[in-house]
């Protein structure tokens, strides 16, 4: 949405320095690419990123607050994107992008799921990210953390493997500790065992959409960035996300 | 609002932000001044988002301020400056407090707002504050530039930048701040809440915050044109506060509360 304020300072401010100094959101999407999400289920993400990021540079109050990291699961391992750039490993560079400046990356689907390494880069990233904000003294909101996968965690072989147990009482404490808000959402054909993962990773943001509603799921991360700037309590965010959950189409209730 | 007595010529204003026009939701920040003698007080708040009378809370806070820290500087406006002026401001926000807790009952907390007070006497100014309002005051020149100077906040609640402290909380007393300043070359004072941070304050390279001088200079020195504020210079206020860039910066509610002497000392 545009704004409908006057777009130009009155002449007699015209002339003041503005700071790029906005109170930043960081949001990471991490992105199930494994071989279950080949064919309609990888287009339809890529064109909901497309349509989303045009969202959000029209979102004047959003543009230059979120930033935005993407990280994928599938092929051999996990990835880090800046934008559309896939970072190398262990790569110093930041992988979060203004939203302003934020351009979605071309995903491709193959390969397997490693579903606990790629949330502990989320961590890592949003752990570094702060620290970087800190450092040059600017201030931020809780970040997000999207989880959306349509599968069970496996290992480098693609066979299924318990390490994601690991990751369960580090998230709860992450979690309790107000470190980040983290939503775990299944998609398309997961199983009530990949359901159970989601729900052991995100007791209270988890839920299991037919389908794969990416662009309803992009608008509910922005809904909720924007709750977040307002200082919402968690029952707003419970509200969103509830909405969320239930807006599936009347053909199927 | 405007006023141009007891020495300072004030004015200003609170404006909805981006978000709260959108979703048609009212200004929940407010600001007010008054004086009396020679005593002039300017008071600024901020509604908490989260609380569905925080619109209301933000306006009861500016009014009891005014009300009762012009009439305690008033009556007894201590000389010299020192311990007694933080006494008088911790006694006013007190009486505040408690109208404000008599007021609006059992429901405080739907109420919430921080608050910034500043008092104008003749031979000091008195700052206090609970949350994240700030003031930036000007004094002085180096080199022929304006000084700027932003007093102390009090210290940030917590990691995030949406947390802070309420009139209405529980420990609310604990994190009062106040402050005494006794400088005749002050001629400016600006009260602000959170929405401008970004655009008034100055805080790279992760050192100390400081005012942004081209911002807080731009909005006194529109101020210092002698006589009535114009209807076009108010105009000109809120439309630089409901700006893109400022919105840019920040989407919330944006509150400039403004004085200058009107003749220098």
């Amino acid at each position: 949405m545009s704004s409908e304020y006057p777009p130009t300072l009155p002449a007699e401010y015209a002339d003041i320095e503005f700071e790029n100094n906005a109170q930043r959101l960081p949001l990471v999407l991490c992105l199930d690419t494994s071989s279950s999400m080949a064919g309609p289920p990888i287009q339809t993400l890529n064109n909901a990123l497309v349509e989303w990021t045009r969202e959000l540079h029209d979102d004047v109050s959003l543009s230059y607050s979120v930033e935005v990291a993407v990280v994928t699961f599938g092929g051999q391992g996990v990835a880090a994107w800046r934008g559309p750039q896939p970072l190398a490993p262990g790569t110093p560079v930041s992988p979060f992008v203004p939203a302003h400046m934020f351009r979605p990356p071309q995903l491709a689907a193959a390969g397997v799921t490693l579903m606990t390494e790629a949330l502990e880069l989320s961590m890592q990233i949003v752990a570094a990210r702060k620290a970087e904000l800190r450092a040059s003294g600017l201030q931020y909101y809780r970040p997000q953390i999207c989880l959306v996968t349509d599968g069970i965690p496996t290992d480098a072989t693609g066979h299924r493997t318990d390490a994601w147990h690991r990751l369960v009482p580090v998230l709860a404490e992450e979690q309790n500790a107000r470190r980040f808000r983290l939503y775990a959402i299944g998609v398309g054909g997961i199983t009530d065992f990949g359901e159970q993962v989601l729900r052991a990773f995100a007791p209270k943001f988890n839920a299991t959409i037919q389908g794969f509603p990416f662009r309803e799921l992009l608008q509910m991360m922005s809904a909720s960035a924007n709750a977040e700037q307002k200082g919402a309590g968690d029952e707003v965010f419970e509200k969103i996300f509830s909405q969320f959950k239930t807006q599936r189409p009347a053909w199927e209730s | 609002m405007a006023a141009d007595r007891a020495g300072w010529r004030i004015h200003g204003m609170s404006v909805e932000g981006y978000r709260h026009r959108r979703d048609g939701l009212p200004c929940q920040d407010a600001c007010a001044h008054t004086d009396a003698g020679p005593v002039a007080v300017l008071a600024v708040a901020d509604g908490a988002g989260s609380r569905p009378r925080s619109d209301e809370g933000s306006r009861l806070a500016v009014e009891l301020a005014a009300e009762h820290f012009v009439r305690r500087a008033a009556a007894q406006a201590p000389s010299p400056p020192g311990e007694a002026v933080h006494a008088l401001l911790v006694d006013a926000y007190r009486e505040v407090t408690k109208v404000f807790l008599e007021t609006t009952g059992a429901s405080a907390a739907d109420f919430a707002t921080t608050l910034t007070v500043v008092v104008l006497a003749p031979d000091w100014l008195g700052h206090l504050s609970v949350g994240d309002g700030f003031v930036v005051l000007r004094a002085g020149s180096e080199d022929g530039e304006r000084q700027f100077h932003l007093l102390p906040q009090p210290v940030a609640a917590g990691e995030y930048s949406n947390e802070t402290v309420f009139l209405t909380s529980p420990d609310a007393a604990r994190w009062v701040h106040t402050d005494c300043v006794a400088d005749p070359g002050i001629d400016g004072v600006l009260l602000s809440t959170d929405g401008l941070a970004q655009a008034a304050l100055s805080r790279s390279g992760g050192g100390a915050t400081t005012p942004n001088a081209s911002f807080v200079d731009a909005v006194f020195r529109s101020l210092d044109t002698p006589g009535p504020v114009s209807e076009a210079a108010h105009d000109n206020l809120a439309a630089l506060l409901r700006s893109d860039r400022l919105t840019a910066l920040n989407a919330d509610d944006k509150t400039l509360l403004r004085a200058v002497r009107r003749t220098r000392r």
